[in-house]
């Protein structure tokens, strides 16, 4: 094992990680909200590389546009999915929301697959970012960089928008105590759907970024899903730094995995929350009173 | 003011208010005393629409704001403070002073008179609201709603928890809002602090009102306080 195999891994792990940083920022704004883990946000995920796939295949070749469109497509179809079934569920037990979400993904994923198989469909790297990138200490493919490049914008624009902004901070105020908002004189159901429309958006574009170097298949969001339940919970329940700190550990933590015994990458990040937990049993940054 | 008529909620199944009457007249700090489990906090939680109306109306300055939404409830300049407080612990105590959604005669309550009434949030500004004591906690719940503008605060238990040098603080602090124009309702345990602050008593029991009294009757009467409040 050199030196060079193990700066590849670390920046694949960069790779995984900046994916889930975008998704788990998404998970999180959503259950601070409506007080929910979304069960559909892989599926999200998953339509997102469909969404693109789609675009560049039968609408116009051109990845830049699906790039820029899916996400807010994305966001749209998420904000639509809040007014037209989240809200009925709101006044019901936090557990209906959630199996409603759980039906949702599984629609979502036969829908697809009913449309374009379950083989999963060729993505292929734009044109303009194959090649390779001389980092001065090894060549890594373009793409790569590009991703990790566009995660690292959209992370620090959506940290700008939520601390910098006054529908930022109703939204952290949010994840602090939605029902207090109310007797504010806030009308938190448009911030609820504008929530999850935001948590959509990002994970399309988690979707579009990830369909040239993953396999697109109907399947391809779960696997990522239950990686990000791992990361929310070890950033902290509701934490949106959490999430980020969070995202970036556990992407490390695989590829580290995977270096050292590739069977067991996977297990790993089980065993790290495990231990993690033990000493720490809100995560990093979540706070000791949100689950009484 | 505010006003309820025969209002009747349930809460998780249970019958809890079952026709409450009474009236907080303009200017005026109002108490609702009683035991726990009495209905104090539910008919808080009902006039500022948390809790649904099943029968009977509520009015705030004429209008009737029965079943309203709580948001437009608020801004209409009914403030809420519930027991637990409620400050945003990721927000700063300027972010929680800002907060809320002004509508109208904004200005009244600028961020800067706001301060003058409370300089120790000043100092504070920049902290979150989580590395406040109980004490600046209560007191910014109490400025936060004041930049909405409020004609009405309903208070929950505001003396709760706090020592008793925060008590004597927060009973000024009601004294100066009422000079300011402000109608207050405030649930309480704490029955000298009624005393002290209010014009008006209420007293709830088994989710009806069974006593109605001005502060110098109910000073006086010993018969009252020990059957309902147990003192």
């Amino acid at each position: 094992m050199n030196l060079q195999f193990v700066l590849m891994q670390l920046f694949n792990g960069l790779i995984l990680g900046s994916l889930y940083v975008l998704l788990a920022l998404g998970l999180s704004i959503i259950f601070g909200m409506l007080g929910i883990i979304n069960f559909a946000h892989g599926a999200f995920f998953m339509l997102g590389a469909y969404a693109a796939y789609t675009i560049t295949s039968y609408v116009i070749p051109n990845f830049w546009l699906a790039l820029i469109s899916v996400p807010v497509l994305m966001a749209i179809f998420g904000a639509f999915c809040e007014m037209l079934l989240f809200r009925r569920l709101y006044d019901l037990p936090p557990l209906y929301i959630m199996l409603l979400t759980f039906g949702l993904m599984l629609v979502l994923q036969d829908a697809v697959r009913l449309l374009f198989g379950s083989m999963g469909v060729p993505f292929g790297t734009p044109k303009s970012l194959t090649g390779m990138i001389n980092l001065g200490f090894m060549y890594y493919p373009s793409y790569r960089i590009f991703l990790i490049a566009v995660t690292s914008l959209t992370a620090a624009a959506v940290w700008l928008f939520l601390t910098r902004t006054r529908l930022g901070c109703i939204i952290r105020a949010g994840t602090d105590n939605p029902r207090m908002l109310q007797a504010l004189g806030i009308n938190i159901s448009k911030t609820m759907t504008l929530v999850v429309g935001m948590g959509t958006g990002l994970a399309g574009l988690a979707g579009v970024l990830a369909a040239p170097i993953q396999n697109v298949r109907p399947l391809m969001g779960m696997d990522l899903l239950v990686d990000c339940f791992v990361v929310v919970v070890i950033g902290g329940m509701g934490s949106l730094g959490g999430s980020v700190v969070g995202g970036l550990i556990v992407g490390q933590i695989i590829a580290i995995g995977v270096m050292v015994w590739p069977p067991m990458a996977n297990t790993l990040i089980y065993l790290f929350m495990a231990a993690f937990l033990l000493i720490r049993p809100r995560g990093l940054f979540g706070r000791e009173a949100f689950h009484e | 003011m505010l006003e309820l008529e025969d209002v009747h909620s349930h809460y998780g199944g249970s019958h809890i208010l079952k026709g409450i009457t009474f009236r907080v007249e303009k200017g005026q700090v109002a108490t609702l005393l009683g035991r726990n489990g009495a209905g104090k906090t539910t008919t808080l939680r009902t006039i500022m629409g948390l809790v649904p109306v099943t029968k009977g109306f509520i009015k705030f300055s004429g209008e009737d704001i029965t079943n309203k939404k709580p948001y437009r409830i608020a801004r209409m300049g009914v403030g809420y403070v519930p027991e637990e407080r409620a400050v945003f612990p990721s927000l700063s105590v300027y972010e929680n002073l800002t907060l809320p959604m002004t509508k109208g005669q904004s200005g009244l309550w600028s961020i800067d008179k706001v301060y003058s009434f409370f300089p120790i949030l000043k100092t504070r500004g920049l902290h979150r609201g989580s590395q406040l004591s109980g004490g600046e906690q209560q007191m910014l719940v109490i400025a936060r709603i004041l930049t909405m503008n409020v004609r009405l605060i309903i208070l929950d238990e505001p003396t709760e928890g706090l020592a008793p040098m925060l008590v004597r603080e927060i009973a000024q602090i009601v004294q100066e809002l009422k000079k300011e124009g402000i109608s207050m309702l405030v649930v309480e345990q704490n029955s000298r602090f009624a005393e002290e602050v209010a014009d008006h008593h209420f007293i709830i029991y088994n989710g009806r009102i069974v006593y109605s009294g001005s502060n110098s009757e109910f000073k006086t009467d010993e018969r009252i306080k020990s059957q309902y409040l147990g003192v």
